[in-house]
């Protein structure tokens, strides 16, 4: 089913997993979707998606602290991929939400990643995907005008 | 670790380039403001919480394994992806 398999590594962690430093990451092929599996403990697994083609207006450009510039070892030409982690809701998948707040910027070149936080707090960590679309993340005044 | 008490516009400062100062404190509320470097990240306590949360309800439900769950998420990814572009 996966395509693509690299091993990254997430030398803090992921939040609340903070020994897992080393994950599988599978790339599906012609979908924005992979999994990231934790190589040690095949309990912890995490699907992804790739927020970009479904929220034209996230992150156009990373803010990272030299801290983590140097934790993922990126150079002038290096290129970040930037994922997010969904949470299925298996009852009802239209339900599922994508933690924009708390992106995956992965280092494709040395294959070091992390989890970064970002400051803005327009952004959620459970933004529907398949519905409330009309609430951007990122614009702020999206709710303005609704009454009630 | 260090317990300094201050009162309202007072400051402390951390090493050369960090400012804080409290704002306001009504009650057991304290409005605090933080001048920085950019590259200092600041950031609520319950933010890294609130990741941990999310991170541990992420992992618990998968079934990416389970070809009909990821057949259904790969064909509303697909089709949402299709009306995002139109």
């Amino acid at each position: 089913m996966a395509n693509e398999k690299k091993v990254i590594t997430f030398p803090k962690g992921l939040p609340g997993f903070e020994e897992e430093k080393s994950f599988i990451l599978s790339e599906e092929e012609g979908i924005p979707l992979a999994q990231l599996d934790s190589e040690r403990n095949k309990e912890i697994g995490f699907v992804l998606l790739r927020p970009q083609l479904f929220f034209s207006e996230y992150l156009p450009g990373v803010d990272l602290t030299p801290d983590e510039i140097e934790l993922m070892e990126i150079g002038p030409d290096d290129q970040v991929d930037v994922w997010a982690i969904m949470t299925l809701c298996l009852k009802d998948m239209s339900l599922s939400t994508v933690n924009l707040r708390a992106p995956l910027i992965i280092n494709s070149r040395t294959n070091k990643g992390i989890q970064i936080i970002l400051g803005d707090e327009s952004f959620s960590y459970r933004q529907q995907i398949f519905s409330g679309m009309e609430n951007h993340p990122g614009a702020e005044g999206a709710r303005e005008g609704a009454i009630g | 670790m260090l317990v300094l008490s201050r009162k309202v516009n007072e400051r402390i400062l951390i090493g050369d380039d960090i400012e804080i100062i409290i704002v306001a404190a009504a009650g057991d509320n304290v409005r605090i403001g933080i001048k920085a470097p950019k590259d200092v990240k600041i950031l609520r306590s319950e933010v890294y919480e609130e990741v941990q949360k999310q991170n541990m309800e992420a992992v618990s439900v998968i079934k990416f394994d389970d070809e009909t769950v990821s057949a259904k998420l790969k064909e509303m990814l697909n089709g949402q992806i299709d009306k995002n572009k139109k």
